[in-house]
């Protein structure tokens, strides 16, 4: 259990790292945002756990990113960067992909079957991922702006 | 009437200028080009308007804006409201980089704290702006790294995991190559997705492995638009209700095109997504 | 006789494809930019000019003649 959850940390930090990487980061945050990312997901890991909390993973998804955004808003002066700079790279492992490119799948298989049971079959698909990826990229964004508002006099002066 | 004006009526406007030797208009273009980069670097809405009040506010005017996702519509008037500069640019077309975005952010206070002149400013500016991207070959490997370590997340086995490294490095690579050529971003997202979906199902063809459909799925999870998906709801949070919108749409777009290209190889290769 | 097996044909083509991409790459990069643009291409995305032909706008070399 506790190898399994180092292990999701590790991962979701290499993650972080790559998909920042690709937005062109400051080379200071980097570090950071491997931190913070492998701090968040590991903490969704642990809340979506059956037999811990057990949380559905919109819920987890809002909580861990809360994590993320706090930490994000009390790391980043270190770094003196803005908030963005670090939250949105380590929010990028926890961004829900597989819901978004599943949703349209859907769609586009409702679209080549005709038959009603068969439609209503995709529909639900395309329906289901559809919302759960909106529900939990909306969390994402609450939970870790949320910080931002609260420590206000942090975050828009990091960069001074 | 502001309590600067209350307290020095008579003051004329070209002792007001010596303050700061620009012209409004030069502010007002100056600003909206920072806007445009800004924006293109992906900012959120909110950051940007932050800044470029502040910057207006350390150079004795205000800065009024729209920001519509194509374009920034900028006024710049001086404090008592008795001349206005108004210029509408199209935002920067560049890709995503934080980099800039931070350093333009640091400008921005850099004038409102150290008093910056707004010659000095401006040659900052244009040095910012030259900032070249990251090494587009550490980027590409770090790409691939992460997608690796995604594919893990999703519980993968190590089989799979190596399946997803090379399908995303030869289409992260093909992405760098078509994007120097210019090609529209909707049709590399069909390529690409299409590629890596080929190559990830490499698994599954010769069937080694024990979670070959993993791979598959995770294989273009590196070209899902998560910035811009961000920015959105960002943008959508702080009432900029057109932009998040924009943003959303682009965001859905990609994630369309995405799709297709994912169906598409699924299908060649005789695979279902459910 | 096996079938026609599409998935591997599929996979063998796009294998196949970025492999040249890649060696292409590699070998340009090395000699460097020997021929000039447009040369040697066989497929390439038109200019605007060329994209968005009217009858009656004026050809390139008429530009170039004025």
């Amino acid at each position: 259990m506790i190898l399994q959850f180092l292990q999701d940390a590790l991962f979701a930090a290499i993650a972080a790292v790559g998909f920042a990487a690709i937005s062109n980061p400051p080379k200071k945050a980097y570090l950071l945002c491997a931190i913070i990312a492998a701090v968040g997901h590991s903490a969704r890991y642990l809340m979506m756990q059956p037999d811990i909390f057990g949380l559905h993973i919109v819920a987890a998804t809002t909580i861990a990113a809360f994590i993320v955004g706090f930490l994000a808003v009390i790391l980043s002066p270190i770094g003196k960067m803005p908030a963005e700079t670090c939250l949105f790279p380590s929010l990028l492992p926890m961004i829900p992909g597989v819901y978004a490119y599943k949703a349209f799948g859907g769609l586009i298989m409702c679209l080549s079957h005709s038959r009603e049971a068969d439609f209503d079959h995709y529909f639900f698909l395309f329906a289901n991922n559809g919302l759960t990826c909106l529900f939990i990229l909306l969390g994402m964004v609450v939970g870790a702006t949320l910080p931002i508002f609260f420590l206000k006099n942090i975050s828009f002066q990091a960069t001074r | 009437m502001t309590v600067a004006d209350e307290v020095y009526p008579d003051q004329s406007p070209d002792i007001a200028d010596n303050l700061h030797d620009a012209s409004l208009k030069e502010i007002c273009l100056f600003l909206s080009e920072y806007s445009a980069w800004l924006l293109g670097s992906g900012a959120t809405s909110i950051r940007l308007e932050r800044n470029v009040r502040r910057m207006a506010k350390s150079l004795d005017c205000e800065a009024e804006m729209t920001i519509l996702p194509r374009h920034i519509h900028m006024t710049v008037c001086s404090t008592d409201r008795s001349e206005s500069y108004t210029y509408i640019i199209a935002t920067h077309p560049m890709p995503i980089s934080f980099d800039i975005n931070t350093r333009l952010s640091r400008l921005s206070w850099k004038m409102a704290d150290e008093g910056l002149g707004f010659s000095e400013v401006r040659a900052q500016f244009k040095e910012i702006i030259k900032t070249p991207p990251a090494n587009k070959y550490l980027v590409l490997f770090l790409a691939s790294c992460a997608n690796a370590a995604f594919c893990r997340l999703f519980t993968g086995d190590w089989a799979a995991v190596g399946v997803v490294f090379m399908s995303t490095l030869a289409g992260f690579y093909l992405k760098q190559v078509l994007s120097e050529k210019k090609i529209d971003v909707r049709l590399i997202f069909i390529i690409c997705a299409f590629v890596s979906s080929v190559l990830g199902s490499t698994a599954s063809l010769f069937s080694f492995g024990h979670t070959p459909d993993i791979a598959v799925g995770t294989s273009v999870l590196y070209l899902v638009p998560g910035i811009p998906f961000l920015n959105s709801f960002s943008d959508m949070l702080d009432g900029h209700y057109i932009c998040a919108f924009g943003r959303f749409v682009h965001a859905v777009v990609l994630t369309c095109c995405l799709s297709l290209g994912l169906c598409a190889g699924m299908m060649m290769m005789n695979l279902s997504m459910f | 006789m096996a079938a026609l097996n599409i998935p591997l044909i599929t996979w063998c083509v796009i294998v196949a494809a970025m492999t040249v991409l890649i060696t292409v790459r590699l070998f340009k990069n090395e000699h460097g930019h020997m021929h000039p643009r447009h040369q040697g291409r066989l497929i390439e995305v038109g200019s605007e000019r060329e994209e968005i032909f009217v009858p009656g706008d004026s050809l390139p070399q008429h530009k170039k003649r004025s």
